[in-house]
């Protein structure tokens, strides 16, 4: 009878969905934080067992809940806010920002694409691969450019994200990295837009320099990355 | 309540950095104009409290939003099957590598810049 009411009112998969995230959010939350129970893991994961149980389409469940995905537009629109204020930060900081973005970019396609080359992928899921850590809009631009396959660089992006979202307390733990700054610009860097949304839960400075590194990876590796492919490939 | 009101403030730089992008045909996503734009903007106006709460309400539920993209992993078991170890390799191994090697990079520049004089 659910599955019925699921697939004649699609409307009620945005409802699920907010359920959905309201029970992620409040479980995270009574587990004292736990990196394995972030909002976006469990959240993503329920919405699959609950289109798999009721046997509802993806593209179904995408056209009823398009008004999220819009938002994710707007929200990172709304990341200029905290990059303005804390801009006077971003600038006191450009030499040692400006060099490890510069590295970055280079290393994190080279060692994404050189690592899985090792365990004999074939050359489309090898290019699928290198926009891994830049945001899913610029990933996606990117893939089209390069001969990738479009949906599976979402589903790469999406997954690098939260593995960065994920370590990133352990491994600041381990390796000794206090500076937020250093922290947030690291997040941003390696884990794009949903490493930022876990930044912003440790303070908005980590948030806002995760936000900034996040931007700038895209726009260095969607306008870089086509030239490397055409070198390597 | 106030802090609403800034939230079509945002949709309207989306649109205007959507439609950017469109008339220039440049392959950078339309949100990221919007955002930088956005940022050329608040420059111009004084500091507003009020827009700094709007952005942080919607910043705060940005996983909510990562949802409906995410949940498009379901339509690619195959490709795990066929090459999941490189997947794997990569997607956990190389990521994990270059975060430490970020995480620990910016901070030793950051530091050997403040000591300079």
């Amino acid at each position: 009878m659910m599955q019925r009411l699921l697939q004649d009112y699609p409307t009620l998969l945005l409802v699920l969905t907010l359920i959905i995230y309201m029970l992620s959010v409040s479980l995270y939350q009574r587990s004292n934080k736990h990196v394995l129970l972030l909002p976006v893991v469990t959240g993503i994961a329920l919405v699959i067992a609950a289109l798999l149980v009721f046997d509802i389409d993806y593209n179904v469940y995408f056209d009823s809940v398009k008004v999220l995905h819009f938002l994710l537009g707007t929200a990172t629109v709304a990341l200029a806010v905290p990059l303005r204020n804390n801009f006077h930060l971003i600038l006191e900081h450009a030499r040692p920002l400006t060099l490890s973005l510069i590295a970055m970019a280079v290393i994190t396609p080279a060692l994404a694409v050189v690592s899985a080359w090792l365990f004999g992928a074939d050359k489309a899921v090898l290019l699928s691969l290198a926009p891994k850590s830049i945001s899913t809009p610029f990933a996606i631009g990117v893939a089209e450019e390069i001969g990738a396959y479009p949906p599976l660089v979402a589903a790469i992006v999406i997954v690098t994200g939260t593995v960065v979202a994920v370590i990133a307390s352990t491994v600041f733990k381990v390796f000794a990295i206090h500076n937020p700054i250093a922290q947030g610009f690291s997040m941003g860097l390696v884990g794009h837009g949903i490493a930022t949304a876990t930044a912003f839960e440790m303070s908005i400075k980590t948030g806002a320099f995760s936000a900034l590194a996040m931007g700038l990876m895209g726009l260095s590796t969607s306008t870089l990355l086509p030239y490397f492919v055409a070198w390597f490939f | 309540m106030k802090f609403i009101i800034y939230i079509p403030l945002f949709i309207a730089f989306q649109l205007l950095g959507d439609w950017l992008k469109s008339y220039l045909g440049v392959p950078v996503p339309g949100a990221t104009i919007g955002m930088f734009l956005l940022l050329l903007f608040l420059f111009i106006i004084p500091h507003n409290k009020n827009l700094t709460v709007s952005a942080q309400k919607l910043l705060l539920h940005l996983p909510l939003f990562f949802i409906p993209a995410g949940v498009g992993i379901m339509n690619y078991t195959d490709i795990l099957k066929e090459d999941g170890l490189a997947l794997f390799a990569s997607v956990f191994g190389s990521t994990i590598v270059c975060f430490i090697l970020a995480a620990l990079f910016t901070q030793r520049l950051i530091k050997s810049d403040e000591s300079k004089p």
